[in-house]
């Protein structure tokens, strides 16, 4: 390892050689294709587009950011965290937009030669600018609060289904999903008709941890508040996840549920909030009782 | 959309690497490009690619943008296993970055299009160029026979005979690299 000290002028150079390496062109008929060492959170490189229009230079985007948003499925001006208008402020950039195709480019007009580098500059920063605000909120954003809702409305089907099938004359039960068990964030309950009894489910998604987290939040308020708002009823109140769990659950984040799942599903939650929890695949138990 | 991370690809890897690897057939040499109705700048066709034992669904897409950029884009998908191509060849368009997790030294980092699309293991799109892209990059750029040619071998496609991609509006031919602002009035 060569001292840092003892070489300064050689590593400025060899530094700048490579951010130099960066930079590249393309060669499109009339304009030029500048691509800047650069680069967006979708990984794609920068590159302003440089093209004459009588006696001025046009600095453009070329309509990156207009694929960007399509890409994304995204207007670029239709959403107030992409900062549309002040990062059209804040770089001076002008649009224009096609009337045909509605491609929008994003550009500066400059005369002076002089003048382009500091152009290419800033079309180049308001790209990385724009395109970062709409990737930090489409490419990083989590996409699993639909799989949890996919699941709470697979367990909600799967549950009606079961209800159906095993009333009898004898014993009838009722599918219900009404505001008082929506409130206290249950996602659906069964009642056995002509009596109290009555069963509330909570689907707990594990696909990831931010859905988990959310998901164990929502059943301690339930699992603590049911018996306030429901309180005329014999109130079993059960857990339903969506993978079964290998091991150990210990959500440390919520300091809620310390389960040895080793002995899945005999062993009853000794939580204070849990009864039980189940697995999709053993919702019948919840008859068997 | 474009995700940092695709879960589907690190939580199924082998299966993933098996679409490529595997040598799939294309049912037809005709490719008919239609209309796509989410992108009015775009043509796009599909033909169906078998599996040995037909283990697997797949398809080839063939897409052509016929508006500023006039790109095309091949691309390998399987339906069963994910909804985003699985291999992909873009003529043009943005320069790929490799991200800093792919460990690489600056000059190497960037990959210019035409390039290749692949993921690796941790579910992380990359783009690369095989010694022939990279030898003679222009030449692929307008030539569509060629580049899909180079894409079946790079992604172990077979057909008999020699692959048509049927268009009406735009006649496909070699040309360079479009001027995406031809036409376009700055005020």
């Amino acid at each position: 390892m060569i001292d840092l000290m003892s070489n300064v002028e050689g590593l400025y150079a060899e530094i700048r050689s490579d951010f130099d390496s960066m930079w590249s062109i393309k060669d499109r008929n009339a304009t030029v294709e500048f691509i800047t060492p650069y680069t967006t959170l979708g990984d794609d490189a920068i590159s302003v587009f440089v093209t004459q229009r009588d006696d001025e230079y046009v600095v453009s985007d070329g309509g990156r950011l207009y694929d960007v948003g399509k890409e994304q499925g995204v207007e670029l001006d239709g959403h107030k965290g992409f900062h549309y208008g002040e990062l059209i402020t804040k770089f001076s950039v002008k649009v224009v937009e096609q009337a045909q195709t509605k491609r929008r480019f994003f550009y500066k007009m400059v005369s002076d030669m002089k003048m382009l580098s500091a152009a290419i500059y800033d079309v180049a920063h308001f790209q990385e600018a724009m395109a970062n605000a709409v990737y930090l909120d489409t490419m990083f954003a989590p996409e699993e609060p639909r799989e949890s809702v996919y699941f709470r409305r697979k367990v909600n089907e799967a549950l009606k289904q079961k209800t159906r099938d095993l009333s009898s004359e004898k014993k009838k039960y009722e599918y219900i999903r009404d505001d008082k068990i929506r409130f206290c964030r249950f996602s659906s309950g069964i009642r056995e008709v002509g009596t109290n009894k009555l069963w509330l489910g909570m689907t707990i998604c594990r696909s990831n941890i931010n859905n988990y987290r959310h998901s164990v939040y929502q059943a301690e308020f339930g699992f603590r508040y049911a018996n306030q708002f429901l309180p005329d009823a014999d109130l079993r109140m059960s857990t339903v996840v969506d993978k079964l769990p290998t091991a150990l659950v210990n959500n440390r984040e919520a300091g809620l549920l310390q389960v040895v799942m080793n002995d899945w599903p005999k062993r009853r939650i000794k939580s204070h909030s849990f009864d039980e929890i189940i697995g999709m695949a053993s919702m019948d138990t919840l008859f068997a009782a | 959309m474009h995700k940092e991370i695709n879960q589907t690809v690190k939580d199924n890897y082998l299966r993933y690497q098996s679409i490529g690897d595997k040598v799939k057939t294309l049912k037809s040499t005709d490719i008919v490009l239609h209309q796509n109705q989410n992108h009015a700048g775009s043509q796009v066709g599909d033909i169906a690619l078998t599996f040995p034992d037909d283990d697997e669904c797949g398809r080839l897409n063939v897409s052509l943008n016929v508006d500023k950029t006039k790109s095309f884009a091949f691309k390998i998908f399987c339906d069963d296993l994910m909804p985003e191509p699985c291999y992909r060849f873009d003529s043009d368009g943005p320069s790929h970055t490799n991200p800093p997790a792919a460990n690489l030294v600056l000059r190497d980092r960037r990959v210019h299009a035409p390039h290749f699309h692949k993921y690796d293991q941790d579910g992380r799109e990359t783009a690369y160029k095989t010694d022939e892209l990279a030898s003679d990059e222009t030449s692929f750029v307008g030539n569509y026979q060629k580049a899909l040619s180079h894409f079946f071998d790079e992604e172990r496609v077979s057909v008999e005979g020699s692959v048509q991609i049927l268009t009406e509006t735009l006649p496909l031919g070699d040309r360079d690299f479009e001027d995406p602002l031809k036409g376009v009035e700055f005020k």
